[in-house]
């Protein structure tokens, strides 16, 4: 299952469903990722300048401390700049009525079954930056830990929060 | 030695303690306002006590001369208000013990109810302290099916021991439905004979191998400084008190908290008491147990000990406010057949028979590619190191060609070691899936054999990373409550569809039915 090569399993077909039945994100959750990692970027950009322009008045920095420094800046642009495109193509999700299903990643790729029995909480959350494009997260609260469905569309988000809560709360009711 | 003495613990042991009525109010042992007052007056005292000599410092006259006044009335204040307010809540907090729940009112300013329902309690526990045993008082713990309040009992009632122990047994009646009470406890044969000398091992030998190491190294280092011409006494001494905390004093802790061990199963209730100093009793459903977990650090593996605990949620806050981060021992530090047949006896419910399967051939290429990395990262730490104190060198005057060695020896021993690791890994990490639980074996050093039951996992991740993916290989990670809230436990590479099998077991079982919740309230 995940050995995982990008290929005809991420096409989506009318009902926006991949061909093995999962929800993949919508196209503007990639627009979100950019602005966040930009700002990410920013932050760090501001702290290596910091550090490289200044570390040398108090000490004299070896050149190979600033040749690693950079690098460590380049390939944590690359990856912030990378990151969201292979984010997007790889996010799936799918709830059924037994389990929430969560597939996603960059470099490592995990698969979380998250029990629909073992939700405690629901919650829905959304950020500036994910406000701005109409998104939500979606947390779920096991009593072992917590799995989130991110970029989601507002209305989506809350469907699906809805639609968990009520099914937790109709097991809660059963066992009474 | 397991199951000796005659009397097994049966749940038809006639109950030795009245049955408490729902109309039944409780208060408190005055002894809450005392502890109150004396915690307030130590704190105090200690802060006072750094404003006097801050005071000594000043120049001002009048500092001098009115500190000492200022100081008591100080402390005089901070006592008489906690005392004022320690008592006010103590005679204004009641119990109550209902049919289906219990109730704490406190009627105070902050007005406030606590009810928990006897079904959502996971742990009932006696903690004795030395100002317990003069007052002859209990301190009841009460810790909820919460991960959330792991860290911390629900409540913390203190109560003359009689009371302690009629309200305990009719809390187990009421949680377990067994009649075996508090007062059986001194009476009841132990399932498995731990002698003094077994606690002193267990607490010199089950600390994490890393910090043996760093404790024994730290110490021959320090004695080394202190003793030769050439060292330094000052960091000598940094260096023995570095070991004494690192190491001797979680010794010294370890074998006072488990001195008399003891620990018996009666239904479906597992008892443990031990405690030098301050005493605990615990007591768990095993239906609570969410995992069973045999452990060995390497020192202990070499003379073949092994020792037993179980992660169980709340039971970490049992250990009061010093310890909160231990998952209740089964069984301490003891030979492979003694733990297994403790374990067979104590939590039957997690011994099965499975066939474990070792990493396979492929996991090597992950578990040497990262250690190629691992030790890349190493190396070049190493070299950064080496070229600071070159840099360093002609200001200080440092022998080069010793530094040199030592950083050399270090990287060279590092990554021999990440290399050993790997192989060692291969060959020891495995996997086992039963019917109903599956375990994992993980840890080359420190080694863990985790028992669980799908039925207590809440979440399972699969996780594959660039170079264990094109091998169809993955790690999992399992999330299930424990006695510190949460714990994730992790496995070695393997086949993730074989991994997968976990959480598809996992929801199969309650979609089918075999899990059923009622089992484990």
């Amino acid at each position: 299952m995940m050995r995982g090569k990008m290929s005809d399993e991420f096409k989506v077909d009318e009902n926006g469903l991949t061909t093995d039945g999962y929800h993949v994100l919508t196209k503007r959750s990639v627009g979100s990722m950019y602005i966040g990692n930009a700002i990410a970027l920013a932050v760090l950009s501001v702290i290596v300048y910091v550090i490289y322009a200044y570390s040398s008045q108090f000490y004299e920095v070896p050149g190979i401390y600033k040749a690693l420094l950079l690098t460590a800046y380049a390939l944590i642009a690359v990856y912030l700049a990378v990151g969201p495109a292979v984010y997007y193509a790889r996010y799936r999700y799918r709830i059924d009525e037994d389990r929430i299903d969560i597939r996603k990643g960059i470099l490592v790729i995990s698969h979380t079954v998250v029990p629909i029995e073992r939700v405690h909480q629901l919650e829905v959350a959304r950020g500036p930056i994910n406000n701005l494009f109409r998104l939500a997260d979606v947390t779920i609260t096991t009593a072992g830990g917590i799995a989130s469905i991110q970029y989601l569309e507002i209305p989506v988000a809350e469907e699906i929060a809805d639609s968990l809560n009520a099914y937790v709360t109709e097991i809660l009711r059963k066992r009474e | 030695m397991i199951g000796e003495g005659g009397r097994e613990p049966t749940s038809e042991a006639p109950p030795r303690f009245e049955r408490i009525p729902a109309d039944e109010e409780f208060i408190q042992h005055p002894v809450k306002v005392a502890e109150a007052v004396l915690q307030a007056a130590i704190v105090a005292a200690f802060m006072l006590f750094w404003f006097n000599i801050s005071m000594m410092d000043a120049d001002e006259a009048i500092a001098e001369k009115y500190s000492l006044y200022i100081s008591l009335a100080a402390f005089l204040s901070i006592v008489g208000i906690t005392a004022w307010v320690a008592y006010w809540r103590w005679r204004r907090t009641t119990i109550r013990f209902g049919e289906t729940e219990m109730t704490v009112f406190r009627d105070t300013v902050f007005k406030k109810q606590i009810r928990i329902a006897y079904s959502k309690i996971a742990s009932t526990n006696v903690n004795r302290g030395i100002v317990n045993r003069v007052t002859n008082t209990s301190r009841l713990m009460i810790n909820i099916n919460s991960s959330v309040n792991a860290f911390a009992p629900e409540l913390k009632l203190t109560f003359g021991t009689e009371v302690s122990d009629r309200i305990r047994a009719n809390l187990s009646q009421k949680m377990y439905g067994n009649n075996v009470i508090p007062a059986d406890e001194s009476g009841t044969p132990s399932i498995v004979t731990i002698t003094k000398t077994d606690v002193i091992l267990h607490g010199l030998l089950s600390q994490p191998t890393g910090s043996a190491i760093f404790g024994i190294l730290m110490f021959f280092f320090g004695i080394y400084q202190m003793i030769t011409a050439t060292g330094d006494f000052a960091s000598g001494m940094v260096a023995i008190l570095l070991a004494f905390f690192s190491y001797a004093v979680p010794v010294v802790a370890m074998i006072f908290h488990y001195f008399n061990y003891k620990i018996y199963r009666a239904g479906d209730t597992i008892y443990i008491s031990h405690g030098f100093v301050r005493t605990y009793h615990k007591s768990f459903k095993v239906s609570k147990i969410n995992a069973v977990r045999i452990s060995s650090p390497m020192i202990p593996r070499l003379i073949k000990r092994y020792m037993l605990d179980a992660e169980v949620v709340g039971l970490a806050a049992s250990d009061g406010d010093n310890s909160n981060k231990r998952s209740p021992l089964l069984c301490p530090m003891k030979d492979r057949g003694t733990i297994e047949r403790v374990m067979s006896a104590i939590v039957p419910e997690f011994v099965y028979e499975v066939e474990m399967k070792n990493q396979p051939r492929e996991a090597a290429k992950p578990i040497f590619i990262r250690a190629a990395i691992w030790s890349l990262v190493f190396a070049a730490a190493a070299y950064l190191f080496y070229d600071t104190m070159v840099n360093m060198q002609s200001a200080e005057g440092i022998a080069m060609e010793y530094i040199a060695a030592a950083v050399i020896s270090v990287s060279a021993l590092a990554v021999v070691g990440l290399f050993v690791n790997g192989v060692m890994s291969r060959r020891i990490v495995q996997y086992g899936r039963g019917e109903d639980k599956f375990t994992f074996l993980v840890g080359v050093v420190d080694r863990k054999i985790t028992t669980m039951s799908y039925d207590k996992v809440q979440m399972a991740e699969v996780e594959g990373g660039p170079f264990s993916r094109p091998y169809g290989l993955a790690r999992c990670k399992i999330s299930l409550l424990s006695s510190i809230g949460s714990q994730n436990i992790r496995s070695g590479y393997f086949d993730s569809e074989e991994l997968e099998a976990i959480s598809e077991e996992v929801v199969a079982r309650i979609k089918d039915g075999r899990y059923d919740h009622k089992i484990y309230l």
